[in-house]
This record gives structure tokens, sequence and C-alpha cells, in this order.
């Protein structure tokens, strides 16, 4: 599983860093990981447009980690 | 188990084998289809107020114009008309920093190119003064019939525009970095010091000076709601702004770059209940002529949002939100408040900022020479790979 590091990124990086990533055809499954609730919003509201699943959303030492699948 | 992790349950076992709707994975109200559509409409409705109870026209909440005014407060320019410490603004900031610290999201973080969001809030500033308004009083002047904000708009997302093809070539402005919880701390505080004063040193009448600030015998400095209002009202749609994450910029660049109408739900929906707030309370004037502070040049209408729209893009959100993520801890947006304090400034002491007759020969440099300076800024700040 390819790991998207978003920490520290303002609008709209992260979601650009995740969408790029989504357009590899070699990536199935993808972590993303965002350190504020704002991006972290964002990766699962455009996963869910994109119709990619949501399969794991974690936090740990004030980072978040979604996990999606296509 | 958690709240996400019980959603998360959820979709993936009840909603396959019992067909319910897909819920919402994100757990926050506010940040939902229906949530940011409500956030719009009651920021929409106070800001309808503010302009009832005594702000300017078009002018309930203006980021720019507050700003503005602000600066003349502090003495920090010398257009008479335009001083008021404008407690909206402070109450924006503060509602935020109430906001996050009840959710748990302060973060005290700074370091993603300070000295260019300084110069990102200054530049910004002064085209949204050469147009006449920020992007929430962009929609505030459509909403009251002002022709000419459409222009305006149509700037702002060409500005949007140019600003995400730079952030597509690869504009990296740095990571920002976790800091210590003071820091965060010391903007909100320093914004509530203002307030404080506010009440130590109120307006008298017939006097320019209270205190340490600077207070308009006429004009749009002159025209205020009454100081418990405004600083209620901005308490409110800070935290409701904080919340919601509603952006003007962000919903234009958001359908751009990733066809996501989210966030423009929110300001579509801000501008509609203003219209029909508008409607009620005779507000509401149709035309291009004799609009409340606005001039009818459209060529510096447009070029002015121009500007503000790339600067705002470039910087991660409209100014409102700026201030917001001020509140939260965010230095870096912080610094971009102090960079528009700075250009206001600027704007007025140098002849920049438009005025109803137009745009003078200073102001239509200094917009030209932003959007070229900003663009080569933005060209050089990309990641090579």
């Amino acid at each position: 599983m390819k790991t998207v590091d978003a920490k520290g990124l303002a609008c709209p990086q992260p979601i650009m860093k995740m969408v790029s990533e989504m357009k590899n055809k070699k990536n199935k499954e993808l972590e993303i990981i965002v350190d504020n609730a704002t991006a972290k919003e964002n990766v699962i509201r455009t996963a869910q447009g994109k119709n990619w699943r949501i399969i794991e959303i974690s936090t740990q030492d004030e980072l978040f980690s979604i996990k999606i699948k296509q | 188990m958690r709240l996400e992790e019980f959603l998360l349950f959820y979709q993936n076992n009840l909603q396959k084998k019992k067909g319910i709707k897909m819920r919402n994975l994100i757990g926050n109200v506010f940040a939902t289809r229906k949530g940011i559509i409500i956030s719009g409409a009651i920021i929409g409705v106070l800001a309808a107020v503010l302009q009832k109870l005594g702000n300017p026209g078009n002018m309930g909440i203006c980021v720019a114009c507050f700003t503005r005014d602000i600066a003349g407060a502090l003495g920090l320019h010398r257009a008479a008309v335009v001083q008021y410490m404008r407690p909206e603004i402070i109450g924006l900031i503060i509602g935020a920093t109430i906001a996050s610290f009840s959710f748990g999201e302060f973060k005290s973080r700074s370091g993603s190119s300070p000295i260019f969001k300084f110069f990102l809030g200054a530049f910004a500033v002064v085209g949204a003064l050469v147009f006449l308004g920020c992007p929430w009083r962009t929609l505030l002047r459509i909403a009251g019939g002002d022709l000419n904000a459409w222009i305006g708009l149509a700037g702002l997302v060409a500005g949007i525009f140019i600003g995400t093809t730079i952030f597509s070539m690869g504009f990296n402005p740095g990571v920002a970095k976790k800091t210590h919880k003071v820091l965060g701390l010391l903007f909100p505080f320093a914004t509530f010091a203002l307030l404080i004063g506010m009440f130590l040193m109120p307006q008298i009448a017939g006097e320019e000076k209270s205190g340490l600030f600077y207070y308009s015998l006429k004009g749009p400095g002159a025209m205020h709601a009454p100081l418990i209002a405004s600083v209620l009202i901005g308490l409110v749609v800070g935290f409701i702004v904080q919340r919601s994450r509603f952006c003007t910029i962000g919903g234009f660049r958001d359908l751009i770059l990733f066809k996501q109408m989210h966030l423009l739900y929110g300001a579509i929906a801000f501008i509609i209940v203003v219209l029909i707030a508008n409607l009620c309370f005779g507000q509401f004037k149709l035309g291009f002529e004799n609009q409340p502070a606005a001039h009818t040049v459209a060529i510096w209408n447009f070029l002015g949002m121009v500007l503000a729209g790339l600067c705002f893009t470039l910087g991660g959100g409209c100014p409102g939100r700026q201030c917001v993520l001020a509140g939260e801890g965010d230095g870096d947006s912080a610094v971009f408040v102090i960079g528009m304090l700075f250009g206001a400034a600027i704007a007025h002491n140098w002849g920049l900022a438009a005025t109803p007759k137009g745009v003078g020969i200073n102001g239509q440099i200094a917009v030209v020479a932003g959007i070229i300076t900003v663009m080569v800024i933005g060209y050089f700040m990309r990641d090579r790979d």
C-alpha cells in the first residue's frame, strides 16, 4: 500500500497529492496521512466522491491515517 | 469503539446487508453537504443583519474593508473616513479559537513560507481594495444588486484559476511544523487585547481619537453596528467557519482542481440568503451606478480581483478563512492577516485603493505589478520532480 504523506500541508495540497496518486493505475490501495481535521474530512469526501472505499480511519499522535481502496 | 470506527463498521457491514443509505464518515455535522449549506446561510443572515444594524452598504462583513478600517483605527494610514476597530474581525478570530479548543483542533503550527504569506496578504488586500471588497463582499454586493460585483467575481475566478495552475505546476510553500502552544495563542490573544481596548477606550461623540484608537466621524468608518452585536456576531461566524471550513476561494478552487462542489454550496447558500434578506430589509438595488462603496470601471474591478484571487489561492484560503486559521493556531495565516493589515495601510497611504470615482494610476500599477510579482515568485517556488 502506497503512503501519501500530507502532513503540514495547507489546502489544496493534501488532496492534490492524493488525487495524483489515485490517478496512478498501479495504486489499488492508498494510505493518506494528514495532521488536521479539515484535511481528514477533505480526504474522506474526495475518496467517496471518486468511488473509492474507506477501509480504515485511525488517529495517532495528532496524525490521521486514512486508508482507501479502489 | 470510537465514533469513526463505528461509522466505518456501519458502512462496511450494515449498509451492504440492509441497503441503508451511505452514512457520512466525516463525523463533523458542519462539514456535511447540509452542514456547509446551513453554515453559508447562517453567515449570510448574520451579514445582512449587521448591515441592518448599521454597517455600511453591502458590507455586513468584509474582511478586506474591515482590515483597512482596523489599520485606520491603529493610525497606520491617514484616511480619516475609514477608521474603526471592527470587532467582527476580532470576533471571527476568537470565535475560531473557541471552536478549535472545544473540538480539540487547536494546533500551533508555522513555517510554511511566512514571508511569502505576508506579501500575499498585502497584495491580496491591495487587489481587493482596488475592486472594493473581499470575496465575501463580492458575494454581498452581488446579493445587493451591484452588477459591478459580477465583473469582480469573474476576476476572482480568473485569479483562482491562475493560482490553481501555479499549484498544478508544482508550487509548494513548504511544510508547516508543529510548534509551542503559546505561539499559536499569541495572535488570538493580541486580537483579544484590542477588543478589551475597545471597551476601555470607546468612541467619544465628536472626537476622532479615544485613548489609543482612532475613530471616523464620517464616511464608512463611522457606520457600524453596536459594539456588542458586532462582537457576538463575529464570534458566531468565527465558530461556524471553523467548524464548517466555509471558504469562498476554496469553493471555486476545488471546483476547478477536483470538480468538487462541496464548499461552493456554502457560498451559493450565502448569496441566496443575503439576497432574500436584502429584499426583505429593502436593501436590494439593481444596477451598475451609485452602488454603495463601489466604482464602475470594469477593467480594474476585474484585475483587482484577479490579484486578490491569485493571492488568496496561493495563501490557502479566503481572508475570512485566513482569520479563522490564525485563530486555530496557524502562525502562517496570522502572518497573512498581518500582511493584509500592512497592505491595507499602504493601499491608502499610497493612493492605491479605489474610490467611488475609480482607480488612480498608482492603484493600476500596483495591481499589474502585484499579479506579475506573485506569479513569478509562485513559479520559482515549485518542486522540480
